[in-house]
Order: structure tokens, then sequence, then C-alpha cells
């Protein structure tokens, strides 16, 4: 085999046409993926208040319905005398973006559920599970809640079996995350 | 391997049944078993990730085969690996932008697609030895006998576990699933039997079949 060109002009032109490439596709599908991550948190806000939808007209439904308020660290979802709130944090392989809704007294959890995440399928991953979610229906924050083996208090949720790592980083997401919405109260919250 | 075939017809049909069926890379060469296991719980799981090797496999091969007289062997890896990992990626785009649900389902097993064997056995045995027509049909040949494996195996899963393939149903709805073909150790089953099943084919036909 003649090599021809020197060893660093073929890797930095073999590395530059690549880059060319992924930057083209890149920029043709950045607009629909932000379009789909945007439809796929509207359409969280909307489940999580139990409120019926289409699937062409949830932009209507949403503007209609729902009261955004934006903050620095995400989005306040108000439907009625509910709140919801957008999270946003590292999960044990990547970031996880999840949505929790409490009740009008701002301490019981209404529900919570994954927006986005990096876990590995059949361990992390298993925090999409409806099994899961549900056991955060009724927890009170107390102030904060734990994931932990053998929940039993008012605060605590079963953690899931070979992905302690993900439970610990989504138990912190919550905390850390919901505590910064509460610090910002009179933004969201008119008596 | 012959190292200079000429791509005529019965060499490129020749070419392409040999991945399809004598050294298919699952049931044979046992090349990219982890996908075979990861992705089957659903056929049409089983079908995007096909489709995601079957891209990304053709137009690493092509690639490959094209630059082949001109790159210097030192670096060649470096740059099959570029050329995979760049293919992986757009292919991960297009699934994001225009099929979020499934790409969600799938979630990092698509950017795993860079790690298949298949890719770089192709690339180095086959592509980097022969003209791109040849490599093209090579690697066509053998994502087709990894895609027989995969759905095949998908399908089984799918029919145990949830009474249906590829979202139709056979079963009638009191079916009760049977739970163990829906996590990892279904795959294993199915899989095993897929193997035995072309390796028995093969021992009984000879070489008298393809």
């Amino acid at each position: 085999m003649p090599a021809k060109s020197s060893i660093v002009f073929q890797l930095v032109s073999a590395g530059f046409i690549c880059a060319l490439i992924i930057k083209i596709v890149t920029v043709y599908t950045d607009p629909y993926i932000a379009k789909n991550a945007g439809m796929a948190e509207k359409r969280a806000v909307l489940d999580i208040f139990n409120i019926q939808y289409d699937s062409n007209t949830i932009d209507h439904t949403f503007t209609k319905k729902i009261e955004t308020v934006t903050l620095d660290n995400g989005n306040v979802y108000k439907f009625l005398s509910c709140v919801a709130f957008k999270l946003k944090g590292s999960g044990f392989w990547g970031k996880i973006e999840a949505l929790i809704a409490l009740e009008p007294d701002l301490k019981t959890i209404r529900a919570l559920t994954i927006i986005s995440h990096n876990e590995t399928p059949g361990l992390g991953a298993r925090i999409t599970e409806p099994d899961f979610l549900a056991g955060f229906q009724g927890k009170i924050l107390n102030p904060d809640i734990k994931i932990k083996k053998n929940a039993e208090g008012i605060n605590e949720i079963d953690a899931i079996t070979g992905a302690t790592q993900t439970s610990k980083t989504l138990e912190q997401i919550i905390n850390t995350e919901l505590s910064k919405y509460f610090n910002r109260k009179d933004k969201w919250y008119q008596k | 391997m012959v190292s200079k075939m000429k791509p005529d017809g019965r060499s490129a049909l020749k070419t392409f049944t040999d991945g399809l069926w004598v050294n298919s890379p699952i049931a044979v060469a046992g090349l990219g078993l982890c996908s075979a296991l990861a992705v089957t719980g659903r056929a049409k799981y089983a079908l995007t990730m096909c489709a995601g090797v079957t891209f990304v496999t053709v137009f690493t091969s092509v690639a490959v085969s094209v630059i082949r007289l001109k790159i210097h062997p030192r670096v060649r890896m470096a740059v099959y690996t570029l050329i995979t990992a760049s293919l992986v990626i757009c292919f991960d785009r297009f699934l994001k932008a225009f099929f979020p649900l499934i790409s969600n389902e799938l979630g990092p097993y698509v950017g795993l697609i860079v790690t298949n064997c298949i890719i770089f056995g192709r690339a180095e045995v086959f592509a980097s030895k022969n003209p791109p027509g040849l490599s093209a049909i090579d690697a066509l040949g053998h994502c087709a006998g990894y895609s027989m494996a995969l759905i095949f195996v998908s399908s089984v899963r799918e029919l145990f576990s949830a009474g249906s393939i590829f979202g139709i149903n056979f079963f009638p709805l009191n079916f009760k699933p049977v739970v163990v073909m829906e996590m990892s150790p279904g795959a294993f089953l199915a899989l095993a039997v897929y193997i035995w099943v072309v390796r028995s084919i093969k021992k009984t036909a000879g070489g008298n079949l393809l």
C-alpha cells in the first residue's frame, strides 16, 4: 500500500471531512429535535395535570390551560391551584430532566414524570417505569424526600434495586432543584 | 477469503450470500451479539437497529474501500473510527429528529452502533482489499444476515411477552405474557434457539444450500 501523503495530513483531512458532514446534519436536524423536545415537555405537563389533549392541538391546549413562569433554573407550570416544576440535573450517566407536580398545599407530591434521561436500560432507566413513579404519589416533602431501601416514612420512596446511583442522583436532583424553586417562591406564588 | 475478487455477477452473489448465510455474523461468526440481546424486546426496535447498522456498515465499507489505496496503513484504524462514528451520529440525529419516540426507547443503543463488531470486521477484512461496489454488496449481505437474526429473536420475544409481532396481535386478549421473554434471559434463550436452528440446517444441508 503506497503512502502518498503524510499521516498527519490524512488524519486532519479525514477529521475535517467528518466534522463537516456532522455539522451539516446537525444544522439540518436541530430545528426538528428542538421542536420534539418542546413537544415532549408540553405533553408531560399536560399528562401530569391529567388534562385531555389531541396530539394535533397540543400547543393550543397548552397555552390555553397552563400558566408558565420562567425562572433561572427552569419553568414553573401552573394549572388551577396545582403547580409543577421542571427539574434538571446530572443523573448517574447523563442529564436527567423531570417534572414534579405538587398539590395546592405545596407539600404533597401529586406526580413525578421523567422527560429525558440517559441511564442504563433495564437498571437506571427503570426510573421511567410507572411502578416506580407511582411510589411518589402522596408522599410529603419533609422538607425533602428520600429514595432508599425499605422506605417507610411519609417522605421515603423505595429505591430501584441495581440502580443505587441513579436513585441517589434522582433524589439529589429533586431536593436541590425544588429548594431552588422554593427560595424564589415570590416569583410564582400568589396567595 | 479471496482478496481480489472481480465484481462480476457470480462473485457478487457469492459475496452477498457469504454474509447472509455462509458466514452470517450472528449465527456463525458470533459477531454483533450485544445488540441482538439488547434491543430485541420489540420487533419495531430491532428493525430500527437493523436499519441503523445496515446504513452505517454499508457507507463505512464504501468509504473505506474508496480510500483503501491512499490511506497510510498506520492511521487506517483511526480513520475507520472517524467514519463510523460520524455515520452513527448522523443516524442518531436522524432518529431524534423524525422518530423521537423510537429514539427515546432505544436510548444509548443507537450510539453504541459504533461498537458493533460487524462494521469494523467488514471494513478491515473486506472493504480494505476490495472495490467499493463489491464492498457495498458484502456489507449488505452481512447486515442482511444480522437483520435476519434480530428480526427472528425480537419476533419470538415480542410474541411471547406481548402476544404480538410488530404491534399486531396474534393471541387473544386473555393471553398470559411470558415475562421472562421480555427480560434479558429471554433474549439469550431466543438467540440460542436461532443459532441452533441455523447451524442444524447448515449441518443437514451441507454446502448445497446457497
